[in-house]
């Protein structure tokens, strides 16, 4: 069968990608041609196309056009992501420059592999059918392998690449094996015509689809890293380098939630399926063992990445919510989205110090490499106890807020336990989070000089510090657009 | 009332009566807290110009406002300053009642304060901390006057709590020295268990007028509302009389809550005189006369009531037989007198009660000033028998301590003479016959030691420690003036109340009556007169006689007493020793609930259960629980990809089945 | 559907190679074991009229892609894992969850399938699967060339050696 398609909307449409893939592409290219070795034109370049797609789809959210093409849809929950994910792209690249030429792996590909990897999380945020979201979350995913082992004369990143690779490529199987039994139950792919099949669906072939969304799950889930699919997360997180763990730890995450989004709302109307206790317990399961392991870490990378899984958490608490009742309810999906705006920022932040930290000379990546640094450098210092506090979730920064928001969605719909969890959690959470706190003001480390950190990387701590505390203080209009970004979906 | 007098509302001259001391307290307290800064004293001049003056002036207020209110006959009743608290249907507004009885009340509370402000100056014109002297005076003062005008309970509990803590405060002012300082914190402790029978009366008339669904958005538990109410609290007016009871004995000291009150006499003269004497300790008395209409429905606790106080003021009295220290001679006298006025108002003779509570405030002040004279003049000598022969040296302080010992003893037609006449003349004629002959077996002891004190102060030999000899005088005329007022009043204080018996036309009693109309006296109808005419001139030759026996042996035949005192000296010594009442308690209170304290509760209870179970303990398990956690991220991948494979394996089945 | 025998045949094929794969020791072994068991694939994508997958996955899977995979372990020479192969405490577990997964699913499974008539005398060929691709799974088909590029991209950063001179 042919398809009409609008290629010109189609164009309009998806420029925040295209620009992006455009620009990717050419960089590759760039790579090959460049004859000289300062290699801060892909840098630009990249921030352009960055600049340019941000553009779009602020442009595109704002006009609020819904549009799908069968394929692909582009509606304002697909464009809030971009925008998130073009966020964590901005500040990666901004924090990248210095980091990377420090460790000897500045190349055009590494720029380009970023951006195209952003490609990837877009498709999976504009899926229409499951066979895009599946691919775009190999783009991003093959994409994510190689940068994780970008850093070829370290074990630790090779081994960073490979499990990630051998892990993921189960998980991706098992995800597949998944839409295939969904294409064998329903006879499509695309995510509108599953969504009508859904609602008049019969015994004889629920099996089939109950299985399905259970492999599928499985893959998204591991995606996110939510327990007990997990144990990935920390290794890969430690041994990539620490800008590509800043962006994997935000921008794969909020993926991984888009397509969980998109997944959940065809198969929510089957009533068969006790939602909120799985996801409950999957919740549950993820906040208290990232927690409870956090605890014990000493590297920095290694604990940002725990935090990050009870972070994943915390947002599937408020997934709980929104399945109560097999209905989505808007004020839990707004509430994640916000909660992945704030994670991101937040963390970003904490991950562009753990890069400047390692600025003077040697790669600090253990938590008492940060002793003393309130005497050395106040600033920083300061800086990062505000990342911890937003992480704890203590206003006035985001992080509250976030959590605030979450939990306020959970108890709306009855889940106390869950919520009372939570709180615990954030608790628990606040003895690793203060604890790099009272590392830095209350334990003596060595004195060093100390060179002047970059301009991109203070620019970087700087706008995650301000985003951190100002949307802390008000944060009413980025919730308003995370509430009205769930508010149509289309198929 | 929207009377303006020189352009000012009546209202406002309310609210300056306490506002003035306030504001002195507030003044001297800073000026205080800025000269410790730099490690000064504040400047004299300036404390005590607020610190007499602010109360002095509180007093023409109040003067003023009582002629208006005997002009008008109306009282005033103030708007609310402020609402201090509004919980659901609690509402507290902060607003000052000016009635016959409370402008009566204030005058005492600034006359007689003020006075002793100005003999302040003299007597702690030494001290180092004279401007925290003034300002907690000042402070006592404000709250004192709160506690009498407040419109309604909780104000009136403000006001008692703030007599408290500044009772405390200046007990325990020479705080350098432990004894002083336990002194005060005994005082505040029992007052505090007073006050906890005061609160439960407070909620539960609350909850009794809530539940009957009475509407009190304009206050709760304004005296107005409780009065027109008064019929929905009869069921619990036993039970809130009783324990408005616990909180008077606690404030005014009486059984068994007594015992802070001679202790007390460890802070300077002055604040004996001022608080525990004339003012905060007769502030139980006020209570229960503000609260007749509650007392009347309950003839049970007012029964309670009269014994307390017959049984404490005998009780008080024969402590004050053998007691040797001047100060506290005239602490158990206090405590007797004050058990007279609960007599009285316990039988229903409220106007009484409160009339032997001003003539009270006269001499018991003239008294304690008189003392404070002494020791001043003396150089801190408190012992009695350390003293005699003052009577040349110190003569102004000689003639105004008769007066006012004339007036406690019940010499006719001394000030005393009348009011506590009055009072066993009601309890009489009401039927209570035991109570009325323990009161007046309590006037011939009263009588007994006050002029035991006096002879062996005043008369005879000098036993004055020789090194003190030399520079006696009479004290300055800072001092000296108040104690000629007081002693003034001493002498003419009762001729406001002069019964119809006496010719007299009991101006007293009938200025009480809007207030205390169905408490005052019973008719004094022609035929009790004769009664009553019985009644006065038995107990006036009772107490002459024995005041006049105590006079000559104490002042020519002292050998005498010391033989009678060996021959009795087991009756003798539990009378000096308080009849042991502080060890009693003690031991039954005091040692089981520090050993419970110490034990139980801190060593088991917080060392051991929240210190280390709850917050050691969660901290542990939660390590534990991490530790073990940890232990399944392996580093191996294949284990990675088995439990990726379990949890595949358990999601699907949790969709299957 | 053809026979059903040769359904069965063919499944056979497919899970004995897959067996083989994990339980050979020689890796090399293990490989062949593999393009078997692709090509029993390729057989069963031929019952289900799927002619053209059935080619592609013999050209390009058992041959170009395990002929990769063949290259490399005769390069790297690698030997006989039989002193490695122990069953440990970890692999039994393993080894009961996949069994246990495979019933449900076998079990769940059984359920018929969604049975469409083959209509489209296209449906399986060279023709009816480009234009399949080139039409409406466009975009997928774009986004897999994006796929691969960054496969070969990352393919040739991790594998290549590095020139000094190119990197700082």
């Amino acid at each position: 069968m042919t398809i009409a398609t609008d290629w010109n909307m189609l164009l309009v449409k998806g420029l925040p990608f295209l620009t992006l893939l455009g620009m990717g592409l050419l960089l590759l290219v760039i790579e090959v041609l460049w004859w000289g070795k300062d290699k801060t034109i892909m840098l630009i370049l990249s921030l352009l196309a960055v600049a340019a797609s941000f553009y779009f789809a602020w442009d595109q959210w704002i006009q609020n056009i819904p549009w799908s093409q069968q394929l692909l849809v582009f509606d304002r929950l697909s464009y809030i992501f971009d925008l998130i994910f073009l966020f964590c792209l901005l500040i990666t690249l901004l924090i990248s420059r210095d980091h990377i030429k420090r460790e000897h792996i500045e190349r055009g590909e590494y720029y380009a592999l970023l951006l195209l990897a952003t490609v990837g999380m877009m498709m999976m945020a504009h899926a229409g059918d499951l066979m895009v979201l599946f691919l775009g979350i190999e783009v991003m995913t093959i994409g994510a392998y190689i940068l994780a082992g970008i850093k070829k004369r370290h074990s630790k990143s090779n081994e960073a690449a490979l499990k990630y690779f051998i892990l993921g490529g189960i998980a991706a199987g098992l995800m597949v094996f998944g839409i295939a039994f969904f294409y064998g139950a329903t006879g499509s792919t695309q995510l509108s015509i599953l969504n009508q099949t859904f609602a008049e669906v019969d015994s004889s072939q629920s099996v089939l689809i109950f299985l399905a969304v259970a492999l599928i799950l499985v893959g998204l889930c591991f995606k996110i890293a939510a327990v007990p699919f997990h144990f990935w997360s920390p290794d890969v997180y430690e041994g990539a380098p620490t800008t590509v763990t800043a962006f994997m730890a935000t921008a794969i995450k909020a993926a991984g939630f888009v397509a969980l989004f998109r997944v959940l709302f065809i198969v929510i109307s089957l009533t068969h399926i006790p939602w909120v206790p799985l996801l409950s317990t999957l919740s549950i399961a993820t906040m208290t063992v990232g927690n409870l392991v956090a605890l014990r870490q000493t590297n920095i990378k290694r604990m940002l990445a725990y935090s990050s899984i009870a972070h994943a958490g915390y947002a599937l608490v408020g997934l709980a919510a929104a399945a109560k009742d097999n209905q989505l309810s808007e004020m839990a999906l707004g509430a994640i989205v916000f909660y992945m705006m704030a994670y991101a920022v937040i963390t970003l932040g904490a991950f562009a110090i753990v890069v400047a930290m390692g600025h003077r000379g040697d790669e600090a990546e253990e938590i008492s490499d940060f002793a003393g640094l309130g005497q050395r450098h106040p600033l920083l210092a300061a800086a990062m106890t505000v990342f911890m506090i937003a992480l704890t979730g203590i206003p006035p920064t985001i992080g509250f807020i976030g959590k605030f928001y979450l939990f306020a969605s959970a108890i709306e719909v009855g889940l106390y336990t869950l919520v009372v969890i939570g709180v615990l959690n954030s608790v628990v959470s606040a003895y690793y989070y203060l604890g790099v706190v009272m590392t830095m003001y209350f334990k003596e480390g060595a004195v060093y000089r100390w060179p002047p950190l970059a301009y991109l990387l203070t620019t970087s701590i700087f706008l995650t510090l301000l985003g951190t505390l100002y949307w802390g203080v008000f944060p009413k209009d980025l919730f308003l657009m995370a509430q009205e970004s769930v508010r149509q979906v289309i198929f | 009332m929207d009377t303006l007098v020189l352009g000012i509302s009546l209202e406002t001259l309310a609210w300056l009566i306490p506002g003035l001391p306030l504001l002195g307290a507030l003044c001297n307290g800073c000026a205080t807290l800025m000269a410790r800064r730099s490690g000064q004293v504040a400047p004299k001049p300036l404390i005590t110009f607020l610190g007499v003056g602010t109360p002095f002036l509180s007093f023409m207020v109040t003067t003023f406002l009582f002629f208006i209110i005997r002009s008008t006959h109306h009282s005033i009743d103030t708007a609310p300053l402020f609402t201090w608290m509004a919980v659901d249907d609690f509402i507290v507004p902060f607003s000052l009642y000016v009635d016959q009885l409370s402008i009566v009340m204030t005058l005492v509370v600034t006359g007689v304060g003020s006075l002793i402000h100005l003999y302040s100056v003299g007597y702690m014109a030494h001290d180092k901390a004279y401007d925290r002297y003034f300002t907690y005076l000042n402070l006592f003062l404000f709250s004192m006057l709160i506690l009498v005008l407040g419109n309604n309970l909780p104000m009136m509990f403000i006001g008692w709590e703030g007599v408290g803590l500044c009772s405390y405060l200046l007990i325990g002012f020479w705080f350098q020295d432990p004894e002083k300082a336990y002194a005060g914190k005994k005082a505040f402790v029992v007052n505090r268990i007073g006050d906890f029978g005061f609160l439960l009366a407070m909620f539960l008339l609350y909850t009794t007028l809530t539940q009957q669904g009475v509407d009190m958005r304009g206050g709760s538990l304004n005296f107005a509302t409780l009065e027109a109410q008064r019929q929905l609290l009869a069921p619990v007016a036993t039970t809130a009389c009783l324990l408005l009871f616990v909180g008077a004995c606690g404030k005014s000291a009486q059984i068994p809550l007594y015992i802070w009150l001679p202790d007390a006499m460890a802070g300077p003269t002055p604040v004996s005189a001022l608080i525990h004497a004339a003012t905060m300790v007769t502030a139980g008395v006020y209570m229960i006369a503000r609260l007749n209409f509650l007392y009347l429905l309950s003839p049970d606790a007012m029964s309670v009531v009269a014994t307390v106080g017959a049984v404490t003021a005998f009780f008080a009295a024969t402590i004050g037989l053998a007691q040797n220290d001047i100060k506290k001679i005239l602490a158990y006298s206090t405590i007797s007198q004050l058990g007279y006025m609960f007599l009285g108002v316990g039988v229903g003779a409220f106007s009484a009660g409160i009339f032997h509570l001003v003539t009270h405030a006269f001499f018991k002040a003239c008294l304690f000033l008189g003392a404070g004279s002494v020791i001043h003049g003396l150089h801190e000598e408190q012992d009695i028998w350390k003293m005699g022969g003052l009577r040349h040296k110190m003569p102004v302080t000689f003639l105004t301590f008769l007066l006012a010992v004339a007036a406690i003893v019940g010499i006719i037609p001394f000030a005393g003479f009348f009011s506590k006449d009055e009072i066993l003349f009601q309890t009489f004629m009401r039927g209570h016959r035991v109570l009325w002959a323990i009161g007046f077996a309590t006037a011939g002891i009263t009588a007994f030691y006050m002029c035991r004190l006096f002879a062996l102060t005043f008369l005879g030999k000098s036993r004055i420690d020789p090194h003190k000899e030399a520079p006696i005088h009479e004290s300055p005329l800072s001092m000296t003036l108040p104690l000629m007022i007081l002693g003034l009043l001493s002498l003419i204080g009762g001729w406001i109340g002069i019964p119809e018996v006496f010719k007299g036309h009991n101006y007293f009693h009938h200025w009480l009556q809007p207030v205390l109309g169905a408490g005052t006296l019973i008719n004094e109808s022609a035929h009790m007169h004769g009664t009553e005419l019985i009644l006065a001139v038995a107990s006036f030759l009772w107490v002459f006689h024995v005041g006049l026996i105590a006079l000559i042996l104490y002042s020519q035949k002292l050998d005498w007493i010391k033989r009678c005192v060996k021959k009795m000296d087991w009756v003798y010594n539990i009378l000096r020793d308080k009849y042991y009442v502080d060890e009693i308690y003690d031991f039954i209170l005091i040692r089981p609930i520090h050993w419970l304290s110490q034990q139980i509760l801190w060593r088991f209870g917080d060392e051991q259960i929240i210190d280390g179970l709850m917050v050691n303990g969660s901290a542990k398990t939660i390590n534990l629980a991490g530790r073990l956690l940890s232990l399944m991220q392996t580093g191996w991948t294949q284990h990675y990809a088995l439990f990726l494979a379990a949890g595949a394996l358990g999601l699907v089945a949790y969709f299957v089945l | 559907m053809g026979d059903p025998i040769f359904f069965y045949l063919f499944a056979t094929i497919v899970i004995g190679g897959a067996i083989g794969v994990v339980f050979l020791s020689n890796p090399l072994s293990s490989a062949l074991s593999l393009i078997f068991s692709l090509a029993g694939l390729a057989g069963l994508f031929v019952l289900l009229q799927a002619h053209f997958l059935a080619a592609i996955q013999v050209l390009v899977y058992a041959g170009a892609v395990m002929v990769l995979f063949i290259f490399v372990i005769m390069m790297l020479n690698l030997e006989d894992c039989k002193k490695h192969l122990k069953v440990s405490f970890a692999s039994l577990i393993g080894f009961v969850i996949a069994l246990n997964l495979a019933i449900v699913l076998v079990m769940h499974v059984s359920a018929p399938l969604f049975d469409d008539g083959v209509s489209d005398k296209t449906f399986g060929t060279i023709e009816g699967v480009g234009q399949l691709m080139l039409t409406r799974y466009l975009i997928p088909f774009e986004i897999v060339s994006l796929l691969l590029t960054i496969a070969i991209v990352g393919a040739v950063i991790l594998a290549k050696k590095d020139n000094p001179k190119e990197t700082t």
